[in-house]
């Protein structure tokens, strides 16, 4: 027995009794059977016949036993008490409410002693919690025990207090507690670290100060207080690795210390000394090895050591080698360590391992593979067969497995398996997370757009339970409306499905309003590209019947609503009408789109609005719509000229580079005007960490390319062939955070095919394996696919659009710096309201416009379109808190717009013949108009009115005469 | 971090239950009928691991009970392996325990395991320091 063992025995007894003596030598004892009447009472409960009758003999004991308790003196009739409150905590165990004993347990604490006294504490712990009011009650008494000199009672009172002393209590109590840290016993100065622990968690700030005294504690010999303090320490470096970091060292001794047989043979465990510590010190190592390259190499030689001689045989050993394993994953070890790894999960993961082994095998490869996706290829085989298990756990696990090698070559394989999975599961927590990790794939790996938005529709698909459905809904339908609405190259066949899949969310019943909305605006948007190709009048049906059923909804909640009328009903009261409103519009403002493009008849909507208008609320933006939409089709006749401007507009041809106003930029110059810089160079500048380089140059279309170089030389690290015009699904996959995205390392997507299989005996398994491991082989980077050379613009307009698209995307993230994590269900939110938006330009009148008949061009701006435009991805606006001041910047520019509209009248809407709602239905066409052009002293193409240039000129106080 | 633990037995009837972390009566019993339902019918060939909404299940079986065990960031071996010590104790004091024993004697069962895991975390160093204290209570008593 060692010698720490012999101190702490031979001082323990002293207080309580003089003869005894623990360890080896204690007597067994038979445990002590409770009173004749504890065990009837037992045994009645047992036999109850049924639920009620169990429910009717506890309630007479409880109010027996309180009657008596109450009477009694709790100390004079010690039997009573202790029969007593054992039947409660029998009692408690069954569920039944037994709060009105927790007053006798803290009575019980206060006056017992020994035995009674923990009694008391005991019962108090299980009934109380922190919160609890009855938690007052029981600080003298904690205070008062922490005085005594009685090391038992000391040791009571620390372990309650760690329990149930709450924030508001801990600093009446914590001078106690640290005193205690100076006891002579080590018993107590290892309750109170735990206990200090346990304050922690709940005030951190309060022990800031006490956290210094904590290092001495690191030097002790004692394994109780080595735990306690490890166990203080590993919250403290989860929390912040970094101050830590200088502790290393002494963690790493502890390590060395253990492992050297430093401990008594008391403190090992099937032959593993203190294999809990060890444990949690390698937790410890590992998050402070990964903040620190030097502590990382000290520590990777007794990881070695560690994982060599463990043996597979006892499972205690082998959780000693787990952690050491997953430590080794993350203090940036070196190749040999890591070889040594995966052979070790090799072993975990063969054939004849239990299901446990896999388990903890497939935990450990997942990590590895996030340090180097290769290693995953080693153990392909076994990682197949584990896809085959029965063990729904282990399925799962493989399922995180494949999510974390995914690549561009094996994405389509693995979100396959993963949506498969999905289909058999009845786990509801897995599902959810099967489509966050489906829809984190594919919007990171995807290769071609038609199988993400396939994908997508899968998921769509799914049998969804009404919980979760809105959320996940609303979370693909906003993903989905970020691609297909960034990109032009959608096949139409996906796109007639994707129609079709919006419409059949429209047309359900259980979709929330929100969902309602969302795929009505991003309907809005898809549908009339399309053109003939669709059957309309499917859309006429649903809109009617959502319509209509909205209404009679609406009209339920106001008869229940009306009675009680409180603020907070009204407040719920408002958001759903307002949420009708939105709808409503939506409808209308997807029926004009519609008319427009052509594929809706005329009379078809005017017999509709007809029957229907009636349904509609009464409110100004709803109004407003179908105003729009009557003036609209009361005027068929444009309708032929309206839809050639807006949705075949890559007939008409645009001078992009805007040549014909260089003559004027150069004037403008001479005269000492200066560079203006765009906006979001500005923007950027005032966020001085994001270190954009500011173009020089005047000429409009270098900005983009000067602006971004930071961006475009970091892609080209990672092998990238980013261009200049790169879809926006690629800016969008490097912004969009959400929870898988930040354990991965960009350049692991890269990793390009080259998978091998070398077994020869199931040739399914290695087909499926070869499907699955592609692109992890040890060649690895031979291929980037460049997404955007997949999207080749079709002309020149559309270049336009993607330019600018990019531009704002690109923006973006170098405002934001990109580290903002953001929620996946956050991004479609503040989307909805740009429909209210616009609604509210035209009512403002805000619209401005001057288009040329005679060449079908048309150039069309509102003040909040250039920002808000449908066909821009509306979720850019929503994403980041950063939309508020990029907002605001565009403020100031449209209203610049507006003094130079103001200042030519010519130029206004009226001059067109034609109407003001009108045109706003057609101006999102040209979504991406960039006010930022007007900064550069330039408004038209080259057809503009020579009076718009006039008036530019004019309202420019440094502008040449032209 | 350990959120609850619980003794069962093969009837599902609950013997011990401790909770690390304050949770609403109605929330807890709904957790532990599913708990103790996945853990009862799951095979022996299956591993002794599930993840149940946020937390990992980790549960042993022995002749007639099942000790169970809800945790969030463990290494799950060594969990596992803490049930089996906690059984080692309760086999000491109670010399070769039977499901009488814990029935009859749960305060002492509650005070070994207080003695075990300390506010949600392992606190266990060897058998007799888990044991020594409340055999000086019965001493004393």
């Amino acid at each position: 027995m060692s010698q720490i063992m012999e101190k702490t025995l031979a001082s323990l007894p002293k207080l309580l009794t003089q003869s005894f003596s623990g360890g080896k030598n204690m007597k067994p004892t038979k445990g002590h059977p409770p009173s004749q009447e504890v065990q009837l009472f037992m045994k009645v409960v047992h036999q109850a016949r049924s639920k009620s009758q169990e429910a009717n003999i506890v309630q007479t004991e409880l109010s027996s036993i309180q009657q008596k308790l109450k009477q009694s003196d709790l100390i004079a009739s010690l039997g009573l008490v202790r029969s007593s409150f054992t039947k409660i905590i029998f009692c408690h165990l069954l569920n039944y409410d037994v709060s009105c004993a927790a007053i006798h347990a803290v009575n019980l604490a206060q006056q017992g002693h020994g035995y009674e006294k923990r009694l008391g504490y005991l019962l108090s712990c299980l009934l109380l919690h922190p919160q609890h009011e009855m938690v007052m009650l029981m600080m003298a008494t904690l205070i008062r025990d922490l005085k005594s000199a009685n090391m038992a009672n000391n040791c009571i009172a620390l372990m309650v207090a760690g329990e149930l002393v709450g924030e508001d209590n801990v600093p009446s109590i914590l001078p106690e507690v640290i005193k205690k840290l100076r006891h002579s016993h080590e018993l107590v100065r290892e309750k109170a670290l735990h206990c200090l622990r346990a304050f922690y968690r709940s005030t951190p700030s309060l022990l800031q100060p006490y956290l210094p005294q904590l290092n001495t504690f690191l030097a002790s010999r004692d394994p109780g207080i080595l735990t306690a303090v490890t166990n203080l320490f590993l919250i403290l470096c989860q929390e912040n690795a970094a101050r830590f970091v200088n502790l290393g060292p002494s963690f790493l001794h502890i390590l060395d210390q253990i492992n050297h047989r430093g401990f008594g043979t008391n403190y090992y465990y099937h032959m593993v000394p203190l294999p809990w510590l060890q444990v949690s010190l390698l937790k410890i190592l590992g998050c402070l090895g990964s903040m620190d390259a030097a502590l990382g190499k000290a520590i990777a030689p007794l990881l070695q050591v560690l994982i060599e001689k463990t043996k597979v045989s006892e499972p205690i050993s082998l959780a000693v080698l787990v952690e050491s394993v997953l430590t080794a994953t993350q203090i940036n070890a070196d190749e040999e360590l890591l070889h040594l790894c995966s052979r070790c999960i090799g072993k975990l993961l063969s054939s004849d391992a239990s299901n446990g082994m896999k388990y903890q095998g497939l935990r450990l490869l997942i990590s590895l593979s996030r340090v180097k996706p290769s290693f995953a290829a080693q153990h392909q085989m076994a990682v197949v067969e584990c896809l085959m298990d029965e063990d729904p756990a282990i399925q799962i696990r493989t399922m995180h497995l494949l999510h974390a090698m995914a690549n561009q070559a094996n994405v389509k394989a693995v979100c396959a398996r993963l949506l498969e999975q999905m289909n058999k599961t009845v786990d509801r927590q897995f599902f959810t997370e099967a489509v966050h990790m489906i829809s984190d794939l594919a919007e990171r790996l995807a290769v071609d757009i038609d199988w993400y938005l396939d994908t997508y529709l899968n998921i769509l698909d799914q049998k969804l339970s009404s919980q979760t459905r809105d959320d996940l809904i609303d979370l693909v339908i906003s993903r989905m409306e970020k691609v297909s609405v960034d990109n032009n190259s959608i096949s139409s066949d996906s796109l007639q499905k994707l129609i079709a899949a919006l419409l059949r969310v429209i047309n359900n019943y259980d979709s929330g309003q929100s969902v309602i909305l969302l795929s009505l605006q991003l309907f809005g948007v898809l549908a009339p590209i399309l053109g003939e190709a669709f059957s309309s009048t499917s859309f006429l049906f649903s809109a009617e019947t959502l319509v209509s059923r909205l209404v009679s909804e609406w009209q339920q909640t106001k008869v229940t609503i009306i009675k009680p009328l409180s603020p907070s009903c009204k407040e719920v009261d408002d958001s759903h009408f307002e949420n009708l409103i939105n709808i409503q519009c939506c409808c209308l403002d997807t029926i004009s789109k519609l008319v427009l493009s052509g594929s809706l008849q005329v009379d078809c909507v005017k017999e509709w609005l007809q029957t229907h208008k009636c349904k509609l609320l009464k409110h100004p933006s709803v109004s407003c719509c179908l105003d729009e939409l009557e003036e609209l089709l009361q005027h068929p006749e444009h309708l032929l000229l309206t839809s050639q401007i807006v949705f075949h507009s890559q007939k008409t041809e645009l001078d992009m580079s805007l040549s014909f106003l260089d003559k004027l930029v150069v004037q403008n110059l001479l005269h000492g005007g200066g560079i203006l810089k765009p906006m979001y160079i500005r923007l950027s500048e005032e966020k001085a960490s994001c270190q954009v380089v500011v173009p020089t140059s005047s000429n409009p279309l270098d900005f983009p390319e000067s602006g971004f170089s930071p961006l475009q030389s970091s892609a080209g690290e990672n092998g990238n062939s980013t261009s200049l015009v790169s879809s926006g699904m690629t800016s969008s996959s490097l912004r969009t955070k959400n929870k898988w995205r930040d354990e991965e390392d960009e350049d692991e997507e890269h990793f390009l095919i080259v998978g091998g299989s070398d077994d020869e005996s199931q040739r399914k398994h290695e087909e499926i394996a070869q499907e699955l491991f592609a692109g992890l082989g040890e060649v690895g980077l031979t291929k980037v696919i460049g997404k955007v050379s997949k999207h080749p613009s079709k002309n020149n307009t559309k270049k336009w659009h993607n330019m600018w698209d990019d531009d704002d995307d690109q923006n973006h993230e170098h405002c934001i710096t990109s580290s903002l994590g953001l929620h996946p269900f956050g991004i479609c939110k503040k989307a909805q309201s740009f429909s209210r938006w616009h609604d509210e330009d035209v009512e403002n009148g805000n619209l401005s416009c001057s288009l040329n008949d005679d060449s079908g061009l048309g150039f069309i701006s509102s003040k909040s379109e250039t920002v808000l435009s449908p066909l821009a991805p509306v979720s850019r606006l929503a994403e980041s808190p950063m939309c508020n001041s990029f907002d605001s910047a565009h403020e100031d520019v449209a209203s610049d717009t507006n003094v130079l509209y103001r200042s030519c009248p010519g130029a206004y809407a009226e001059s067109t013949g034609y109407n003001q709602p009108v045109l706003s239905i057609y101006s999102e066409g040209f979504a991406d108009f960039n006010l930022e052009k007007l900064n550069y002293g330039m408004t038209n193409p080259a057809s503009a009115s020579a009076s718009t240039i006039d008036a530019l000129t004019d309202s420019d106080p440094e502008g040449a005469d032209s | 971090m350990i959120q609850f633990i619980l003794i069962v037995n093969k009837q599902g009837r609950v013997r011990i239950r401790r909770n690390y972390h304050h949770v609403e009566k109605n929330e807890q019993e709904q957790r532990d009928s599913a708990v103790i339902n996945k853990c009862l019918t799951r095979t022996n060939k299956q591993c002794n691991y599930f993840s149940h909404e946020a937390v990992t299940i980790v549960y042993k079986r022995f002749t007639n009970l099942c000790l169970i065990c809800g945790v969030t960031n463990e290494n799950e071996l060594a969990i596992q392996e803490l049930l089996n010590v906690f059984m080692d104790c309760l086999g000491s004091y109670f010399q070769n325990v039977s499901e009488l024993d814990i029935v009859y004697n749960m305060e002492r069962v509650y005070m070994i395991l207080d003695e075990i895991i300390v506010n949600g975390s392992i606190a266990f160093t060897s058998k007799e320091r888990a044991l020594i204290p409340l055999q000086l209570l019965d001493a004393g008593s």
